[in-house]
Formats: structure tokens, sequence, C-alpha cells
């Protein structure tokens, strides 16, 4: 992990703290995640709604970052990433689904089903938890960041392994459970800071711009 | 070697602004003032001055009946300030400046 070397990284980094501090990311994240698991077993539904959230809640933060999140304490837009290493990290992907394909065959003749790989889909999607969370401990120089990968994957794992233990559970449950788990966290934690944000921040007139009418 | 700094990019005030803009795509008026803890007029001052030379961009848009000024650094100010950064290393570095 890059520490904070010279003064032109540590203002890049708190800029980029300074663009997500009203929560949306939260928000946007614990919506996907409960479209996701909720929707498993629907995939035509679950693509629209997925598509849906897509292109309605740029459009939608816009509009609450212009109405809320500018007029408190200005607007910037950070560099797009540029230190989120691709490469390494298709190759942790590829290691952890060639894992989870190698769990699976190696699982006794009765469980090696289509349903076990749902049942371990909650351990996957932890892990890949792990890309973004590096990108934004990375980009904002802010360690804690990193638990939005490991919690996820403690998490997925401990799910994982109870769903595929002597009384296996249904194939969604898991799934179900770790998407509405982290889900609704992602949005509650999102909105609560959205909600503090507003509140301890007061809205500044530019006194300098002249008023249209 | 000898290296000429560049007195108006040296200039604190504006020194703080290239900086803050060297390190992100766009911001507002807004979002500098408040990170450079200067007054409106201080800002729009100094703003001014680097627009003058081309080092930065200032758009202005209509939002919600409010002119909304964009400002972002211009390839011209990306270089001059990576001489500027260049010309203050050496010189810490002990070389010399005209």
């Amino acid at each position: 992990m890059k520490h904070i070397a010279d003064p032109l990284t540590h203002l890049e980094q708190e800029t980029y703290r300074d663009s997500m501090q009203d929560g949306l990311m939260f928000v946007f994240t614990g919506l996907m995640l409960v479209i996701l698991g909720n929707l498993f077993g629907y995939p035509l539904i679950q693509a629209v709604a997925l598509l849906t959230i897509f292109i309605i809640f740029p459009r939608g933060s816009e509009l609450l970052r212009r109405r809320y999140v500018y007029p408190r304490v200005g607007y910037v837009k950070p560099k797009s990433s540029n230190n989120f290493e691709i490469i390494p990290f298709v190759i942790f992907i590829s290691s952890v689904l060639i894992i989870a394909g190698l769990t699976v065959a190696l699982l006794p003749e009765g469980y090696r089903d289509t349903d076990n790989l749902y049942r371990i889909m909650p351990f996957l999607l932890g892990m890949v938890f792990f890309g973004p969370a590096l990108d934004v401990a990375d980009r904002t120089g802010q360690d804690r960041y990193l638990l939005m990968g490991l919690l996820p994957t403690i998490s997925g794992l401990l799910i994982t392994v109870l769903s595929v233990s002597a009384t296996p559970w249904p194939a969604y449950r898991g799934l179900l459970l770790f998407t509405s788990i982290w889900g609704l966290t992602s949005f509650i934690v999102g909105v609560v800071l959205f909600w503090l944000f507003v509140t301890t921040h007061v809205v500044e007139e530019y006194t300098d711009d002249e008023q249209i009418e | 070697m000898t290296n000429k700094l560049n007195e108006l990019i040296h200039q604190p005030s504006r020194l703080q602004i290239m900086a803050l803009l060297y390190v992100i795509e766009e911001a507002d008026m807004l979002y500098l003032k408040k990170k450079t803890g200067m007054t409106w007029g201080n800002l729009s001052s100094h703003l001014s001055k680097l627009e003058e030379v081309a080092y930065v961009e200032i758009m202005k848009s209509v939002e919600n009946k409010k002119m909304r000024t964009t400002i972002t650094l211009t390839d011209k100010g990306k270089s001059e300030y990576d001489s500027y950064r260049e010309s203050i290393l050496e010189l810490v570095n002990g070389g010399a400046i005209e």
C-alpha cells in the first residue's frame, strides 16, 4: 500500500476523500447488492433492475449532489483511477474462480452440482470486493477501506462453509443472506453518511457569482 | 545548471491553486475557496492572473438560475507546473536558480 510519500499524493488522496464524503457510493453499492441477491433466480428481471439502477442512479445522485453537496463543499472531479492494477486483479479473480471450481470438484459426489456453485458464491463475491477496496484504500490513503474487502470475504467464507455443511442450505439462501447483510449495511451506512453530511455542512453562498433572474 | 523559477506560480496562493488543480480534473470556485482558505476576491484575482497566461481555463455555466464556475488546469499550466517542480527540486538538491 502506498502511503503519503509526497505532498501531491497526499493532496490527491485528500481530494478523492472529499469527493466521496457524501456516502452516495455506499448507497449505490447497497442497492446493487440487494438487487443482485434478491433477484438471483430471475436473471431477466435482475438484468433489467441492474440496468435501471446503472442508468438512473448516476443521474439521481448527480441531482442530489447539485442540490445538497456542491452548495455546501463545492464540486470536485478527481482524476480517473490510474493506479488500479488491472492485470494483478484479473489474475487474482481468475485464481479465485479456479479455486472455487476445484473446491466444487473436490466435494463428495452427492454435493457436486450447480447448487454448490451458488453456495460458494458468497465467498466469491466477498473476494471480488477486494478489488474496489484496494482501489479506494489506495486512492484515499486510508487503509480502513480494506475492511470493505476483508469483512465481506470472511463473512462470505463463513456463510459458504455453513451452507455446504452436513445439512446443506437451499442453494440461494447463503447468497441471499450475504447480499442482504452487506447490501443493507452498505445502504444504511450510505444514507447515514449522507444525512450527517447534509446536517454538518452549511450551504455557502457564491458572493462573486451573479444570480440570474 | 541554472533554472529560472516561474514567478507567477511561485507566489504562495497561486502555487496552492496550481497544486490543487494539478491533482484533480476540475473543481468549482467554492471547492477551491474552501481548500485554499482564500476570500472570494483573492481567489478570483489569482485565478484571473492564471487565466491571463492560459495556465487555467475558467468555464461558466448556468445551473438552477445560478452561475457555476468550473476551473481546470490547461496543458500549458500542467507543463509549467511540472517545470516549476523540477526547478524547485533542483534548487533543493543544490542546483542554482537564476
